[in-house]
């Protein structure tokens, strides 16, 4: 028995689908104004990204921005706004065409569309679905073309190179997703068709390399709007900063995900995961060939979820991904429907099966939709909208979190004439409050690197920032990861160069002054900040430090050398040794019993600061760089040390400029 | 199994997945609801367990289950420490300090994890089938 084939002509329910989804994209974009739930970190991005576009701020050269132009201008430049506007219906109407092709069946592609549909709209939503969508539709599209042909022609190679430079203009990080699946498909081809052994045939691997050939000039030639573009606004180099600078994120925003991915977004797309996987394996195991359409829409789908979980382990984008691993269920059940037809199920009862299945994943699995918004105004706002929605966005602030105006209206009470500010990267909503251009790194993972750290001193002094708008949890809005190990050089620019003003709610509010926190008892205002930034916990620093690094120090001078602390101290008390470009190198002898080692410095103001790491192994040194310890961010005579009691082995002092490779 | 047997086995489960279906719409009704979500992803994946008993027979199948639970528990437990085993992340030239960096949290070590997870149930399958054979 044989799948009813009830296509014959479908051109009209494809141009129904492209008029219903094109009339919602509409309704989305022309008339609706998104209203964010709550100002949280993550929600305040966006909404500085839409006040630095109206404020015509260029991505790559005035803001860091990863997302392309087609996102961070849509609402400002008619020709983006129409490629916006367009974006949701092609995609919507190529994945139904593929559901048609695939199924050949307009019951089953259509159930399998609608139930997509519902799924984007229940849980991902319009927004999400317009980006991550790219890739999945450019997927299943190169899917098909493999599937097809055993050698694809060179007319249909450039033009996947032309689309993936096109889309790479306008959405960076899905144009690379896209170069990554046609790159996949290229090599996996003959594997998929043959076996290993063509893969070290001469003559395939000249045709490899052609194609190859083939896709780049169309790839540069997609591309060379952009550049032109780029180079019109004096952006180029920023790009290339960009594109380099994107190998650092996966340092810089690593967090665990293993510990923390059982959630029902994490579970269902693990499940539909390893049943690919594994039904890939089964398949490949009995038949020794799986050049079927669905099969290069399954493992398309499925490197394009590998490929977007190492976004995971970044912040965890799990919510946002679940309608590709919900397509690729719709596929799998594809392959379970030719099984049932071959064991004779009944047509109507797989129909009811199909349904049935696609029901319990939207009502019964508890997925999470994406929360973004409480509410969208609907009413008409046109082209070059955000500047009103963002004022709908800001009153409604205002409403729910007082804190943010009464910070702004101390520092405007207080000051005569500028009232530039800088927000320490965890609130830059308060750059649209002040309506002032944010900075090129304003939020707190981008601007980790010692360079973006440079570019926001250099922000503070171009623009005479006179204060600086810190909020106290900072820690725990981000990683956990104090701002003395995080961002020390811009943190110990702003405690030399500012002194705090006044705390409103959660936060500290800086002034310039002179000789920063350090003068006039300042830092008894806050007594909580104070402790802060007198307790500091390096954590595996020095550990880590003292593995990669304990060559690096043998070029220092060593001024002070023993195994008894008292002889440390008598030295210090000898002589005046000052902490500017000292460091402190401990090994012990033994192994520690406790997990972790606590130091004390007290220096001859009789200001004490401890200092708390991971214990080292016997005979593995512990690195400290005492420039990079707050209380040492203005220079000081050390008068005395004091250790761990669990401690014993090597002491050493060291001095000299620090080499550049040393925290 | 015969068609009838089997006409007979599918209609059985299309009633249970009509149940869960009508207790998704009482969601808070029962307290077993852990249970009952364990219960609902059994019965979506039970087309795969068919698949995989047909090609192992239900003793292999066992196998199957036992070998892929066992595997997955030693990972589990022992998570911790083989992250230990991993070198510590290094503070390179942009003095990058992040939670890898901070915590001393290998970098790679959960994609590695992750990775290990997928293919694992594969690979047991690959070696009990050639077995089989």
């Amino acid at each position: 028995m044989k799948l009813p084939l009830t296509i014959k002509k479908f051109n009209l329910d494809t141009v129904l689908v492209f008029v219903l989804t094109l009339a919602i994209s509409i309704k989305d974009f022309l008339f609706s104004c998104v209203s964010f739930s709550q100002f949280s970190f993550d929600y305040q991005i966006p909404l500085s990204w839409y006040f630095a576009a109206s404020k015509n701020l260029l991505p790559y050269r005035d803001i860091y921005y990863p997302y392309g132009i087609m996102f961070y201008f849509r609402d400002h430049n008619i020709v983006l706004s129409l490629f916006y506007l367009i974006l949701m219906p092609v995609l919507f109407t190529g994945i139904f065409i593929l559901f048609m092709k695939l199924w050949g069946n307009r019951v089953f592609a259509y159930i399998s569309f609608i139930s997509l549909f519902i799924f984007i709209a229940k849980f991902s939503g319009w927004e999400n679905f317009n980006r991550y969508g790219i890739i999945l539709l450019l997927t299943l599209i190169f899917s098909f073309i493999f599937a097809k042909k055993e050698c694809v022609g060179k007319k249909m190679i450039f033009t996947m190179g032309f689309i993936t430079g096109v889309i790479f203009s306008l959405v960076n990080d899905q144009g690379i997703y896209v170069l990554a699946v046609f790159i996949l498909f290229l090599a996996t081809d003959s594997l998929i068709r043959h076996s290993i052994s063509k893969l070290f045939n001469l003559g395939y691997c000249f045709l490899l390399v052609r194609q190859m050939l083939v896709f780049f000039i169309g790839l540069v030639l997609g591309i060379s709007p952009y550049v032109y573009f780029l180079i019109a606004n004096k952006a180029v180099l920023g790009f290339i900063n960009y594109l380099k600078s994107l190998l650092d994120f996966s340092l810089y925003a690593k967090t665990p995900f293993i510990p923390f991915s059982m959630t029902s977004d994490n579970i269902f797309t693990f499940l539909i995961l390893s049943s690919t996987i594994l039904l890939l394996v089964i398949k490949l195991a009995s038949f020794r060939k799986i050049s079927s359409l669905a099969s290069y829409m399954e493992i398309g789908i499925v490197f394009v979820i590998l490929l977007l979980e190492q976004k995971s382990f970044i912040r965890s984008i799990s919510t946002q991904i679940t309608f590709i691993s919900f397509l690729l269920f719709l596929i799998l059940f594809y392959e379970i429907c030719l099984v049932l037809i071959r064991c004779e199920i009944k047509y109507y009862k797989i129909v009811i099966y199909y349904i049935l299945l696609c029901l319990v994943i939207l009502f019964a699995l508890s997925l999470h939709p994406m929360s973004f918004y409480t509410e969208i105004n609907y009413a008409y706002k046109g082209i070059s909208i955000d500047k009103e929605c963002l004022k709908t966005n800001l009153v409604f602030l205002s409403s729910k979190d007082e804190k943010y105006i009464l910070a702004k209206e101390t520092i405007r009470k207080d000051a005569r004439s500028s009232t530039k500010i800088f927000d320490y990267l965890s609130d830059p909503i308060f750059y649209p409050l002040f309506n002032q251009n944010p900075p090129f790194y304003f939020t707190i993972f981008e601007a980790t690197p010692e360079y973006a750290q440079n570019r926001n001193i250099e922000y503070i002094k171009k623009n005479k920032i006179n204060y600086v708008i810190y909020n106290t949890d900072v820690v725990r809005l981000q990683d956990g990861v104090p701002d003395y190990a995080r961002q020390n050089k811009l943190f110990k620019f702003i405690l030399n160069n500012f002194s705090v003003y006044d705390k409103v709610d959660n936060f500290i509010i800086f002034k310039r002054t002179a000789n920063g926190v350090w003068e006039n008892d300042n830092l008894d205002k806050i007594p909580s900040f104070r402790q802060y930034i007198l307790n500091v916990n390096l954590e595996s620093i020095p550990k880590s430090e003292g593995i990669y690094k304990s060559k690096t120090i043998n070029k220092l001078k060593q001024i002070a050398s023993s195994n008894s602390i008292n002889e440390i101290n008598n030295f210090f008390t000898k002589n005046n040794i000052s902490s500017d470009d000292k460091i402190l190198v401990l090994t012990p002898d033994s192994n520690i019993s406790t997990k972790k080692t606590e130091i004390i410095i007290t220096t001859n103001d009789l200001e004490t600061t401890a200092i708390i790491f991971n214990k080292c192994d016997a005979n593995d040194q512990c690195i400290i760089n005492l420039s990079n310890v707050p209380l040492f961010y203005k220079n000081r005579t050390i008068k005395k040390i004091e250790i761990d009691k669990n401690f014993s082995g090597n002491i050493k002092i060291l001095n000299g400029n620090s080499p550049n490779s040393l925290w | 199994m015969n068609k009838k047997n089997l006409n007979k086995l599918f209609n059985i489960y299309l009633a249970l997945l009509s149940l869960v279906l009508l207790n998704s719409l009482f969601p808070h009704a029962l307290p077993t609801h852990k249970i009952i979500y364990f219960f609902t992803i059994l019965i979506i994946l039970a087309p795969m367990f068919l698949l995989l008993i047909n090609l192992l027979n239900l003793k292999g199948f066992i196998k199957f289950v036992i070998y892929l639970g066992l595997f997955d528990l030693t990972l589990f437990l022992s998570f911790r420490f083989l992250r230990t085993l991993f070198p510590l992340p290094e503070i390179l030239g942009n003095k990058i300090i992040g939670y890898a960096q901070y915590f001393g949290y290998p970098i790679y070590f959960d994609n590695l994890v992750f990775i290990i997870l997928f293919f694992i149930p594969a690979l047991i399958f690959l070696i009990l089938f050639n077995k089989k054979r």
